[in-house]
């Protein structure tokens, strides 16, 4: 369960990126986080995992404030960057390790989780390679891995889907309903529309640092008669 | 041109506005450039006072003007080989670059943007040796008024040849060596041929040193050094820069001017021929694609403690980045060699004073102990591991924040790493030169128990630096290191604790409890700099974004 109360960042003392939100994602729930760019999102995400942290309001990862006790916080999540280039000079298979020792992963279940996942995302003949040699979906692919590699009850995922191949954003897809429907919680920030019509139980449109809209589809779409999901978004954020 | 001046500007500001940390400004962070000041100090009066000694043996015999030729060729050496670094990384392997080449840009205005902005970085270079040189050159010259104008003319001039000659190289590399677009493995290759040339002229100098003064003054009045000489050949305008200089000639001057036009002009023409041949196309690495093995599987999925597999994994980067390598690892082969070669060139005389050494003397133990301390300080503030193990982290530093590892840990893990190199380091000189000297066990024992303590207390010492001003945006790792001044601050607390240490040990009498006091104050020492770093991290890292 994720609880966002009052959540405020200002940078720089005057400008406000993220403005008195509140969320509350219950267990089984996938969450869409949807706005245009530079409305917020990566602001709350990071404000959400530790990155940032809030200048008023507190966020609460199963109840475990990220403020007031933080590794028993991180612990309850997994996150996958925006940003996939990281320690390149590591082996797949180093990097992928290193995750399962930071979250203290027995070896049985890290060789388990490893070996799933590597089928899955298709990674088995590249994990003794080094991540520099990765084309950038690969990179998304070994980050979401690491991610995952400790099973955390909660899935935050910034921007998941960017250079996933169709095969590799399907079986991502397919993982983060399973994960839902097993009573866990996913939030993830995304661009495409389509991908949250499908997949997310409710959607959050966060506009200018203020959220626009917080519910499901359904109840979004009945405001707006006949209208397509994507004149919806753009109603939504221009009047926000 | 109007796109060099564009590209020139933003090159400019991004490289510029990366000099400084990214944080909040503290008082302490605004104190820091004035206290680089003062530890460049020292160095800097050092070499003003060698070039003042060195004119007073050369004024008599008429032979001032060779001062001025050796800072000359001085920086146009050293300028060659920091290209030989610079060049790859700024022309080929920088992240910019595929933006670049996909632009509308012709081969020469992307060059000469990127070679003006070297040159601005090498003015900084070369603002280092010459100040001082200059200053004690006009000092004892008090050379007329129109040796200024020549002398800003020669300097603003001086770094283009040098840097337009190591850049002709990378390029001919780029374009004729298929392997060398390999971005590792060329790093690699530069950065052992710029430390084979430091070896080599470190080696030629330690040897001209033995030189007795009279055979130098014989020399230098034949005019006859033929290390000069081909200096002089290779870069053209050098000598008459230097006669420029020495005469305050107009019309030596003007020479120089116009070679180094001519210069620049065949450099454009040339690098619209060959760089884009090189540029397109660079990779960074190569890949097998097969599937592990069961037991090679099992060996990589085996579960560590925290700390140690954090450690483990910043020694990985550092021994796999070339540019990490470089600067961080290989001072620990580089240290050895030199002393090697130095106490090679020593020859008899160096044996004569070692067979002098009283071991069984009492006073010999205290300063052999403090000299371990010192030994300590020097290896470790030489592998700048810790003052750049945050910055190095660059963009992804946020990593750092949202994995359940506390920030403390997260250091000493990072100088775990950085104590690893410094204890090699320390062994790879202090026993080959007691087994060199024949120092007695116990003693070499000591030092080397004295330097780990030393070592520990840099390396804490770096890392709250870093903590304090981390260096997160760059654009290429170069810069994470060498353009990072943080252990540049590191060096004013260990030239005080080194400067302090000595005086100490010399005001204290010669017994065997001295030895133990001054292990007991190293081990407070380091208790004491473990906690500030604690406290440190948990209020600065928090900050970090």
């Amino acid at each position: 369960m994720i609880q966002i109360e009052n959540v405020t960042k200002i940078y720089s003392g005057k400008v406000k990126a993220v403005d008195r939100i509140s969320l509350t994602v219950n267990e089984g729930e996938i969450i869409g986080f949807i706005g245009p760019n530079g409305a917020g999102k990566t602001t709350t995400i990071k404000m959400m995992t530790g990155i940032l942290s809030p200048d008023e309001g507190s966020v609460l990862l199963n109840g475990i404030d990220i403020t007031k006790e933080p590794l028993e916080a991180k612990r309850q999540f997994g996150f996958v960057s925006d940003n996939p280039d990281i320690f390149l000079r590591l082996k797949g298979i180093e990097y992928l390790n290193f995750m399962a020792d930071i979250y203290n992963v027995d070896e049985a279940s890290r060789r388990t989780r490893i070996n799933e996942m590597a089928d899955t995302f298709e990674m088995t003949q590249a994990l003794n390679d080094k991540i520099l040699s990765y084309s950038h979906g690969m990179r998304q692919k070994i980050v979401i891995m690491g991610c995952l590699v400790h099973s955390p009850n909660i899935w935050i995922l910034d921007e998941p889907m960017t250079g996933l191949d169709p095969q590799s954003a399907f079986a991502l897809k397919e993982m983060m309903k399973k994960h839902a429907e097993e009573g866990n919680t996913v939030f993830f920030s995304t661009h495409v529309l389509e991908v949250a019509e499908k997949l997310c139980s409710k959607v959050a449109i966060i506009n200018k640092g203020h959220i626009a809209y917080f519910g499901t589809l359904e109840e979004l779409k009945k405001g707006y008669n006949g209208m397509s999901l994507e004149d919806i978004f753009l109603e939504v954020t221009k009047n926000a | 041109m109007h796109n060099y001046i564009a590209l020139t500007v933003v090159s400019l500001k991004n490289t510029f506005s990366m000099f400084d940390g990214k944080g909040k400004k503290s008082a302490i962070r605004k104190f820091l450039p004035i206290l680089l000041g003062v530890a460049l100090l020292p160095t800097l009066f050092s070499i003003y006072m060698l070039a003042g000694e060195t004119l007073k043996i050369l004024i008599p015999i008429n032979q001032s003007g060779v001062i001025v030729g050796l800072l000359l060729m001085g920086i146009a050496m050293t300028i060659f080989l920091f290209a030989i670094f610079l060049v790859p990384s700024v022309y080929y392997f920088s992240k910019d670059i595929e933006t670049l080449l996909a632009l509308p840009l012709n081969p020469q205005t992307i060059v000469a943007s990127k070679f003006t902005v070297t040159v601005l970085y090498e003015y900084l270079t070369m603002a280092f040796i010459s100040i001082p040189v200059l200053t004690a050159y006009i000092q004892h010259m008090h050379p007329s008024f129109i040796f200024y104008p020549i002398m800003i003319v020669v300097l603003l001039l001086l770094p283009i040849v040098p840097l337009i000659f190591a850049s002709v190289l990378i390029m001919l590399v780029m374009w004729l060596i298929p392997f060398a677009k390999n971005r590792d493995f060329f790093n690699f290759l530069s950065g052992f041929f710029a430390l084979g040339m430091a070896l080599g002229i470190n080696f030629l100098s330690t040897s001209s040193t033995q030189m007795s003064q009279n055979a130098m003054i014989e020399l230098l009045m034949k005019g006859n050094d033929s290390l000069l000489n081909i200096f002089r050949i290779a870069i053209p305008n050098i000598s008459f820069g230097i006669q420029a200089l020495i005469k305050t000639d107009l019309v030596q001057l003007f020479i120089y001017v116009v070679i180094v036009i001519a210069i620049a002009v065949a450099f454009l023409l040339l690098a619209s021929f060959i760089y884009f041949r090189g540029a397109i196309g660079v990779n960074e690495t190569s890949a097998n694609r097969r599937n592990l093995k069961s037991a090679a599987y099992k060996r990589s999925t085996v579960a560590g403690n925290v700390i140690i597999t954090y450690a483990l994994k910043e020694l990985k980067l550092l021994f796999r980045t070339p540019i990490y390598f470089m600067n961080c690892v290989s001072t620990i082969i580089l240290m050895p060699v030199i002393l090697l070669f130095s106490l090679k060139a020593g020859g008899s005389e160096f044996t004569a004073v070692i067979a002098m050494i009283p071991w069984n003397e009492p006073a010999i133990t205290k300063y052999l102990l403090a000299g371990g301390f010192a030994l300590g300080l020097a290896i470790s503030s030489l592998n700048l591991i810790t003052p750049t193990a945050i910055s190095r982290e660059g963009q992804n530093v946020y990593f750092m924040k949202y994995i359940p590892v506390s920030y403390f840990d997260q250091m000493q893990a990072k100088v775990i790493s950085g104590l690893v190199i410094s204890v090699l380091g320390i062994m790879f000189m202090l026993f080959p030169a007691a087994y060199i000297v024949k120092a007695p066990i116990v003693l070499v024992l000591m030092m080397f128990g004295t330097s780990l303590l030393s070592a520990i207390f840099m390396n804490y010492l770096g890392m709250i630096v870093d903590i304090i001003r981390p260096k997160l945006v760059w654009e290429q790792e170069q810069s994470a290191v060498k353009q990072n001044l943080n252990a540049a601050f590191t060096m004013i607390p260990a030239f005080a604790l080194s400067f302090g240490i000595f005086w100490l040990i010399g005001k204290l009498p010669t017994a065997s409890w001295v030895a133990y006091v001054f292990i007991l104050l190293l081990v407070v020492l380091d208790a004491l700099i473990i906690m500030i770093t604690k406290v440190v991290s948990e209020k600065y890292m928090p900050l970090l974004s």
